[in-house]
């Protein structure tokens, strides 16, 4: 097949799930060549993930909704070949690892697909060494998959799906769950294919930064293609993108803010054009800046968790999860726990509020010994998941609410009291009698915020609050913290997003093989570039330009405070 | 930590042939519901405790469970010397048929339960399903037995995470009656099943994605072989079998005659 031919071609694709009203695409047209590397992001519910799953044919023979309209892959029609069929030509390889590695060692997992297509057993044999070296897990073949990290795990499931030797590779949402680093080896691994000319690629991405090696963009909006152009076409416009729910990429934005016309993407470029431009940082705003940050530590109260030398360790582990860790959390602080896929932040932070017992070492909240146990300790720390859906049980986003409260045996006044106020928090008033089970993902976080604030705690630890939102969601949960902080809750973040980290917390705790590692003012850990690299944490863009200026910003209003022209 | 039992270890029993692991798995169950005396069924024990368990290096699994063990075999003793319908006193309530019925069950219970937990733990999910292919299961049948045993552990672990979510929302396990603990299971059981459903969609998607049904035939990366190994085992399950049936119909035929 020659290059520029097309692959696939939609025409006019409407679709609506069982049940809904609501078309999740509304008529999409495009073509695909060979070769390509296609990015299509947007926002949540913006019809992205069904719009992959049309290209296998998983929409409609699976999903079972109302379809209108043709797609074409190799000239097959979807509708007449069922997935299994199309596998030959459309590989898929989906967010969630679990449910796509379900072998006992990574070798038999690349083996699925060819052994479903009944191939002998040495040409089987071929395809997994071929495809393992080609995602850099050589070597990994009799390693069972849960023992792999999160990149490592996602690298296999595209292993799995190169098996096929099919033409077309589809990524829908792959770097999810991934820390910043495992997020770029996937894409690499995606880019490496496409450069070696035999794969077409499609990759919906929240996250744009690594999309940028993509040679075309669609921003797909409410079941629609709102744009399509190439990454400088589509990512300049920064406006646009906010608008519509997708985090612009920190380069883009810093030259819109500063009125310079949007040339450069990458972190190098845009440090040439602002040095072309006359932009340096003014030492007398830097210092401003700094004495502004020193005074809000300054006003922190009284120490409320104070961790001595703590150990943990799993049963039937040989080595500690979490490893002599000290730390002391003032009142009013706003932290953030850092770290890699693995290096032992949601085990530390679990033992906050007595989910696990340390093995060794002290924990005292509020002066209380964490031996108390949970239940006394959830008066003061409220914990959430970071996946609502692992504790929304009720009918009603009222109830649902009420749940702690009433645990706690509180008067019915004072559960209504409660209950209200938490919800004017999270901002659903007036929604109490909605099932949260009909709620988006943003929304059901909200409902489970709100559920643990209910409770009034004087600490709120989130684990990974804004994992699986698209950018208007993510702000929304994150000014939220930050309001909630303002008013005096001490908040405790779990998160590997830089961008989050570097926007709203006030200082960083970085995990790295269950140890603390660096520990400071949020600008001073994003200072240490190279140190964070190695730790599979890449700061945002926004944060390398500034390094490279010598001064880290933290946001891009942080960097228009300090830039001047000369 | 490893969401299998499977134990990757290299013992001469990890490689065996699947096809002889569940043909010995196959005659200590026969064997054991076939023999009736405690002696035999203790004999039985003895053989797959000590021996299978130690060359086949499983007993961290066993261990694993001992409390789950102990606690079945626990009950079913005192079930049988409870409600049994012995008629040989022999101290206080308790009667000669009902203790021995009781140590029959528990050797029962232990022999098939412990040869279980061996073959789990030296056998690989897909070796056992090409295994039971091989003895003329349909793939299909054979690959929903292995996803069952792939997503229990699975689903527990999520079960795990819907408890800690909810205790630390205050919700207390612990008090009160039988009813009220039925009742706080509520907000356990909505989520888990919940997050059960969808996990069971996403693999249900992703296999047919992966070409789970592309075709009848199926190419095997795995190759079975029965080496000489295997057909010592293969003969000694037959012999367990037959000699199990033999000596159980000559009891029964002993106590049919008594009648």
């Amino acid at each position: 097949m020659e290059k520029n031919q097309e692959l696939i071609r939609i025409e006019d694709l409407h679709y609506s799930y069982p049940k809904s009203k609501k078309e999740a695409l509304k008529g999409i047209d495009v073509t695909i060549d060979k070769g390509e590397f296609v990015a299509v992001i947007g926002p949540s519910l913006a019809g992205k993930s069904t719009f992959c799953l049309s290209l296998n044919g998983l929409m409609p023979h699976d999903t079972k909704g109302k379809k209108s309209g043709k797609v074409y892959i190799k000239g097959l029609d979807t509708d007449e070949n069922k997935p299994s069929k199309l596998c030959s030509s459309v590989a898929m390889v989906f967010q969630d690892f679990e449910a796509q590695l379900f072998c006992t060692n990574a070798a038999l997992d690349v083996a699925f697909g060819p052994e479903n297509l009944g191939l002998p057993t040495e040409e089987i044999h071929k395809r997994v060494k071929e495809c393992m070296e080609t995602v850099g897990l050589a070597g990994f073949e009799m390693r069972e998959p849960s023992s792999l990290s999160g990149g490592e795990k996602q690298r296999l499931a595209i292993a799995s799906s190169l098996a096929f030797h099919a033409d077309i590779l589809v990524l829908d949402e792959p770097t999810t769950d991934l820390d910043p680093v495992g997020k770029a080896m996937v894409i690499d691994v995606a880019d490496k294919l496409r450069s070696q000319g035999d794969f077409t690629i499609i990759c919906v991405e929240h996250e744009i930064e690594e999309m940028m090696k993509a040679n075309r963009i669609l921003l797909m909006v409410d079941g629609k293609i709102h744009l399509s152009g190439t990454p400088l076409e589509v990512l300049s416009q920064t406006d646009l993108l906010k608008e519509k729910g997708v985090m612009p990429l920190g380069t883009c934005e810093l030259q819109n803010a500063l009125g310079l016309n949007t040339k450069a993407l990458e972190v190098d470029d845009c440090v040439e054009v602002l040095r072309k431009e006359g932009y340096k940082v003014d030492p007398e705003k830097h210092q401003q800046v700094l004495e502004k940050e020193k005074k809000r530590q300054e006003s922190y109260g009284e120490p409320v968790v104070v961790a001595k030398n703590v150990c943990f360790r799993y049963p039937d582990t040989k080595r500690n999860a979490v490893d002599d860790v000290s730390f002391t959390i003032r009142e009013g602080e706003f932290v953030a726990i850092m770290g890699q896929n693995g290096s032992g932040k949601t085990t530390l932070a679990k033992q906050l509020n007595g989910l696990l017992k340390k093995t060794s070492g002290s924990i005292e909240i509020y002066g209380q010994n964490v031996e108390t146990g949970i239940y006394n300790l959830s008066r003061y720390i409220g914990y959430v998941f970071q996946n609502p859906d692992h504790q929304i049980f009720a009918e009603t986003i009222w109830d649902e609410v009420s749940f702690g409260p009433k645990n706690y045996k509180m008067p019915e006044e004072a559960i209504k009291r409660s209950v209200a106020e938490a919800l004017k928090a999270v901002d659903m008033e007036g929604r109490e009698q909605e099932d949260p089970f009909s709620l988006t993902k943003g929304e059901r976080q909200r409902v489970a915020i709100a559920s643990v604030l209910a409770m009034h705690p004087k600490i709120l630890i989130l684990d990974e609050p804004t994992t699986g939102l698209d950018y208007k969601e993510q702000c929304s949960v994150m000014e939220l913290l930050k309001t909630l902080n303002e008013n005096g809750c001490t908040v405790i973040i779990i998160t590997h997003t830089m961008w989050v980290v570097s926007q709203y917390a006030h200082r960083a705790i970085v995990m790295n093989d269950a140890k603390i590692v660096l520990e400071g003012s949020v600008r001073d850990v994003y200072s240490n570039e190279k140190e964070l690299t190695q730790m599979h944490l890449k700061p945002p863009q926004i944060t390398q330009i500034g390094n490279r200026m010598g001064h880290p910003f933290i946001s891009v209003q942080d960097a228009c405070e300090v830039l001047v022209k000369e | 930590m490893s969401k299998y039992l499977y134990l990757n270890r290299d013992t001469f029993f990890h490689r065996l042939d699947p096809r002889t692991k569940l043909l010995l798995t196959l005659a200590h169950f026969v064997a054991s519901a076939a023999l009736v005396e405690q002696l035999w069924l203790g004999a039985l024990v003895v053989v797959e405790t000590l021996v299978l368990t130690t060359v086949s290096k499983s007993w961290k699994n066993v261990y694993g469970i001992r409390a789950i063990l102990i606690s079945l075999w626990i009950m079913t003793l005192i079930s049988w010397l409870l409600f049994g319908e012995g008629t040989t006193p022999l101290f206080w309530i308790i009667k000669k048929e009902d203790l021995c019925q009781g140590v029959s069950s528990v050797f029962r219970s232990m022999s098939s339960i412990i040869i279980a937990i061996v073959l789990l733990s030296t056998t690989r999910n897909e070796e056992l399903v090409q295994g039971c292919v091989k003895f003329g299961l349909p793939y299909r049948g054979a690959f929903a037995f292995s996803s069952a045993l792939r997503m229990t552990p699975h689903l527990t672990g999520v079960a795990m995470t819907v408890v800690a979510a909810q205790k630390s929302r205050g919700l207390d396990l612990d008090s009160g009656g039988f009813w009220m603990k039925l009742k706080k299971t509520v907000p356990l059981v909505v989520p888990a099943i919940m997050l059960g459903l969808r996990s069971t969609d996403s693999v249900t998607m992703a296999t047919e994605a992966k070409g789970f049904g592309y075709s009848d035939k199926r190419g095997a990366y795995l190759q079975l072989k029965l080496t000489k190994l295997d057909w010592i085992f293969i003969v000694y399950s037959i012999l367990l079998s037959v000699s199990s049936i033999v000596i159980a119909a000559n009891d029964w035929f002993k106590v049919f005659n008594a009648l």
